[in-house]
């Protein structure tokens, strides 16, 4: 079963999904709680600016990458249960 | 049964396959009878009608009478198996054409969340101002910004995971179908593929 997952592009995508999710979810929650903030007098540099829209972009990110990555890693379990074989039926009748 | 059954031979027939034949008494004669013995009236169906027959004659209008067509079509070229080729290759990708139209409307559909939603997002940090927003258009753009973007592209990225898990999920199930056995692969079609992902 393993095989054929990582045969399928799709998981492949997935997988990378995920990994991309929960680095990205990472970054955020890092980035939020090493905020400062920005102390100026009169009006703010261009670096102040960047890093105060980064500090948007690090708040927005965790919710999101959590639930990306949360789905992705459902959607991997859900191709891997479909991704199992039929299994024949012994000769009791029953299924192995 | 009756004597003269079990005694005589019919000469209209063979006289192998009669009962009494022995094989001693076949002579030259007798088959020359059987063959020249008149044949059993059989029934016969009857000529119809001038006016059904006119109805029954085929059209000798090709664009009327497909048969015509095909015929004449099968006359002027020859038996390459890529003349048919362009029969069946016709009617496959309109179905499979209709059969993908809602999926990729779905990855259209995710696609465009995610890009209006970080669009949207982006816009509305470039517009940023330390001191609050500078004139009408731009708090607009920021409170459409910071209530639709993030959702656009939450709800994007969650369509963009379904479709990866809908089309692994197409990809799985055709792998995992049991496959043709061979006799019947090679009657369906040599090089074609019994079935299709």
């Amino acid at each position: 079963m393993i095989g054929r997952l990582a045969t399928n592009p799709a998981v492949i995508v997935l997988v990378i999904l995920a990994v991309l999710s929960l680095v990205g979810a990472v970054w955020g929650i890092q980035t939020s709680v090493s905020d400062q903030g920005i102390t100026t007098q009169g009006e703010p540099t261009d670096e102040q600016l960047w890093q105060l829209r980064l500090m948007r972009i690090a708040a927005l990110l965790p919710s999101i990458a959590t639930f990306v990555g949360v789905a992705a890693l459902l959607g991997i379990l859900v191709i891997a249960s479909a991704s199992r074989r039929p299994t024949a039926p012994s000769r009791s009748g029953a299924l192995t | 049964m009756s004597e003269g059954a079990t005694t005589g031979i019919d000469p209209r027939f063979d006289p192998r396959f009669q009962r009494g034949y022995t094989g001693h008494e076949v002579s030259e004669a007798s088959r020359a009878d059987a063959a020249s013995a008149p044949l059993p009236a059989v029934a016969r169906v009857p000529e119809p009608p001038e006016s059904v027959r006119s109805r029954m004659a085929p059209s000798r209008d090709p664009a009327a009478d497909p048969a015509i067509e095909i015929s004449a079509r099968a006359a002027g070229v020859d038996d390459d198996p890529e003349t048919f080729s362009g029969w069946i290759a016709e009617a496959e990708p309109a179905s499979e054409a209709g059969a993908d139209a809602p999926f990729r409307a779905a990855w259209a559909v995710s696609a465009a969340a995610v890009a209006i939603g970080a669009a949207l997002f982006w816009a509305g940090i470039s517009s940023f101002d330390y001191f609050g927003p500078s004139n009408e258009a731009d708090r607009v753009l920021q409170t459409v910004s910071w209530s639709v973007a993030p959702s656009l592209i939450e709800v994007g990225c969650l369509g963009v995971v379904v479709m990866l898990v809908w089309t692994g999920l197409r990809r799985a199930r055709a792998q995992a179908a049991p496959r043709p056995a061979r006799g019947a692969e090679a009657v369906v079609a040599p090089g074609v593929p019994a079935e299709r992902a």
